[in-house]
């Protein structure tokens, strides 16, 4: 039936060969302009900010999955970032792995100790999976602390850039690529079976388990993948700062990207990267207001948790419905008429 | 009214969205290196916000009050500071970095706490080719990446490396063995050190001080910054059968648990805390727990020295610290002193010309201020570089020992004031 519609209408026929690859015509724009972004935007330290905005949004979009879909806030989340930073800087500095070898095992990595810590905790409450995920992901950062022979500790590891050029166009591209490979990987997983499963369980429990949704199983998958893209994000963000300690494992970078996907909206995985790409350069251009911009951005987000608890994603489908149904109440009027 | 309301709220947002986007980003063209001549734009990297907050506001007031006393002048050249938030954490320090030298257009930059932040910067100056002066970021890792590559050679440093900078510890306390002052039952070490890049760098420098002059170094402990319960630690270093105790405390009320607590559990120790008299308040919460401690710092030297502090904690109402204080008042006296002299021998002062004159007058340690408050004199060597020349008549923090609050100069011989005296239940 939707083949035979795309058949009649080409905007139809894109859209659902683009959602087959989970994409959307405006998300595909979206992305468009943001790999274009390096050529219409010549201010360094503007691209520099877009390079911040993407690694935030792209880790919010991970982390979306996991509190937006199964409802568990993975506070541990900085630590596998941390987590996926070391694995890739450790294995260029002490065994000359490249980076493009590197990213992808710290990736894995991440992943499994995302499994490792959703094999211990997903079967509890949420709560209780929040707080024992944080627990980990401050172990972890006492560990990258307390093995200063390996890791350098608190004296800072340095690890070498991604590329000989000290300019952001290079990473820009490089953030833009892989928040656009997570984005298709995130849109594939939930709008598959998968992604039912994840939404049941994360809507009822109790209902997706009576109605053959084995929990665990499903919660394990969703956890290992959020984690995985912690640790790719973390691997991206050693090679472009040049520089990591474990306080990159803090619970204080947490904060950042809740705040990223409360306000994107949970549940959406576009939301966090939209709300990063507005947030993060406006935070920025309030830098000479100094503690104030603290101020303002928490008022933001009460307000938009008191007004807009869905987000800029549930703004967003608001609005499209409203067009839609002014449409459609132009369309009755006209066929009235005539 | 309820829709009164939101509506009220959503355009308030966007209207506060949309200012603040354009106040951001308005139309500021990139003038990265570039100055008028006339003026000269430094950007001063501070950690302004966030945990450490208190010690960047603490070298802003001390730069903005030295600034209105030159009244923002040297010469004809009008300084404008521009206060660059590195909130203490890499990333943020490189954004706010860069868009001091695109969007502010900054020529020189000085600062730079935490050695992780000015690894960072670094990359961003050695980009812009802007010249940075007076780091404070200074453990090995900041010379490591300064030899990695000449880009790199736009970073001086305000403070050596704290091998360098340790040895003094060793020395005050073996001399005083060798001159019969102090016989300890055994000469045995024990460190100690808040677990940062400089509480690691140094506690670790000390150690082999200590051990280069014949001590048995029998343990070492790190605790996160902020700690106030140091019993186990103490009862390992009882254990341990050490007479000296050191390492590098930055936070006072840490400082002072530890010193209470090795009271408490009768430590027969020399006990050494570096940065103790960082926070003029050390006294108000060690007590007499303090006394004998020994710590190497900045102080305010001499009656002008003494005026200083009187008059920094009068127009700020908060005791000023020697390294917010006097030697930030330096650090702006050499950088101050280093743009007059930019301006004397170039026709325009800017990031190109005030580089080549740190190459010419610097580096080869023709410039050099023998006129500061916490150092006898600050210059540099190629040899030596990035960090400035240490020694008696170069970089030297003295040794204080503290009675009742007050220091007593033990070391070195050209500032001492009395020896190093030894607790009557150690001898």
């Amino acid at each position: 039936m939707n083949d035979l519609i795309a058949k009649k209408n080409g905007y139809a026929a894109l859209k659902l060969g683009l959602g087959k690859v989970g994409l959307s015509p405006l998300s595909l724009a979206g992305f468009i302009i943001l790999f274009l972004a390096p050529f219409y935007i010549t201010n360094n330290y503007l691209l520099r900010v877009l390079v911040s905005a993407v690694y935030f949004g792209t880790l919010g979009m991970g982390f979306d999955l996991s509190v937006g879909y199964i409802g568990v806030a993975n506070w541990g989340y900085a630590g596998l970032t941390g987590l996926g930073a070391y694995v890739s800087a450790l294995l260029l500095v002490n065994f000359g792995v490249s980076p493009a070898i590197g990213i992808p095992v710290a990736a894995i990595v991440s992943g499994l100790m995302g499994m490792l810590i959703g094999l211990l905790t997903l079967r509890m409450n949420p709560v209780f999976t929040s707080i024992v995920a944080w627990f980990f992901g401050l172990m972890l950062q006492s560990l990258c602390t307390s093995l200063p022979n390996l890791t350098r500790g608190s004296l800072g590891l340095t690890v070498p850039q991604l590329y000989e050029s000290p300019w952001p166009k290079p990473y820009f591209l490089t953030i833009v690529a892989i928040a656009f490979v997570v984005y298709i990987a995130l849109n594939i997983v939930v709008n598959s079976r998968l992604g039912l499963a994840f939404r049941a369980l994360g809507q009822d429990y109790e209902a997706a388990r009576t109605s053959g949704v084995y929990p665990v199983k499903y919660k394990l998958l969703n956890f290992s993948i959020s984690c995985m893209i912690a640790g790719l994000c973390g691997a991206f963000y050693a090679h472009f700062i040049g520089i990591i300690t474990p306080d990159l494992m803090a619970t204080k970078h947490i904060i950042t990207i809740l705040v990223m996907t409360y306000i994107g909206g949970r549940g959406s995985i576009w939301g966090p990267l939209v709300a990063s790409l507005i947030l993060t350069p406006l935070l920025e251009s309030m830098n000479s207001l100094l503690e104030f911009k603290y101020i303002i951005y928490g008022l933001l987000l009460i307000a938009v948790m008191i007004y807009y608890p869905g987000g800029l994603a549930k703004l967003f489908y608001t609005c499209v419905d409203k067009v839609k149904a002014l449409l459609a109440k132009g369309k009755a009027k006209e066929t009235a008429t005539k | 009214m309820n829709h009164m309301w939101k509506r009220a709220t959503a355009l308030l947002l966007t209207l506060v969205m949309a200012v603040a986007l354009l106040a951001g980003c308005s139309g500021k063209q990139e003038t990265a290196g570039g100055g008028d001549g006339k003026s000269l734009k430094i950007g001063y990297c501070l950690p302004l916000t966030g945990a450490y907050a208190d010690f960047g506001n603490e070298v802003k007031d001390t730069t903005e009050l030295y600034l209105k006393d030159i009244n923002y002048k040297v010469g004809d050249i009008t300084i404008v500071p521009v206060w660059i938030d590195t909130q203490g954490d890499p990333e943020a320090g490189t954004k706010a970095y860069e868009q001091a030298v695109v969007q502010d257009g900054i020529q020189m930059s000085m600062y730079c706490q935490f050695s992780s932040v000015a690894v960072a910067v670094m990359e961003v100056a050695a980009k812009y080719g802007i010249p940075h002066v007076c780091s404070t970021g200074a453990t090995a890792l900041v010379n490591e990446k300064w030899q990695s590559d000449e880009k790199y050679h736009v970073w001086l440093k305000a403070y050596p490396s704290p091998d360098k900078l340790s040895v003094a510890y060793a020395e005050v306390i073996n001399e005083a063995v060798e001159s019969g002052i102090w016989t300890p039952k055994q000469m045995k070490y024990f460190s100690f050190g808040e677990d940062t890049d400089w509480g690691r760098s140094f506690s670790a420098a000390v150690g082999d001080s200590f051990a280069a002059k014949g001590w048995e170094v029998v343990g070492e402990d790190y605790f996160k910054a902020g700690e106030t319960d140091f019993y186990a630690m103490l009862n390992k270093v009882k254990a341990s059968g050490a007479t000296v105790l050191a390492g590098n405390i930055n936070s006072a009320p840490s400082a002072a648990a530890l010193l209470k607590q090795a009271r408490e559990v009768n430590l027969e120790a020399l006990i050494v805390v570096d940065a103790l008299s960082e926070d003029g308040r050390f006294y108000e919460m060690a007590g007499a727990a303090s006394d004998y401690a020994l710590d190497s710092r900045a102080m305010y030297s001499g009656d002008e020295g003494k005026a200083l502090e009187k008059r920094l904690t009068e127009t700020y109402n908060y005791p000023s610290s020697p390294a917010g204080g006097c030697f930030t008042w330096d650090h702006m006296a050499w950088a101050m002193g280093l743009i007059e002299l930019v301006a004397s021998k170039n026709e325009t002062v800017d990031s190109a010309t005030i580089y080549k004159t740190i190459q010419e007058e610097v580096w080869t340690g023709k410039y050099v201020r023998d006129d500061l408050y916490s150092v006898p004199c600050l210059k540099y060597s190629e040899a030596n570089l990035p960090d400035p020349e240490v020694g008696t008549d170069a970089f030297i923090f003295p040794v204080m020992q503290f009675f009742g609050g007050e220091p007593t100069v033990v070391y070195p011989d050209t500032m001492k004031t009395d020896d190093l005296k030894i607790p009557d239940y150690m001898k």
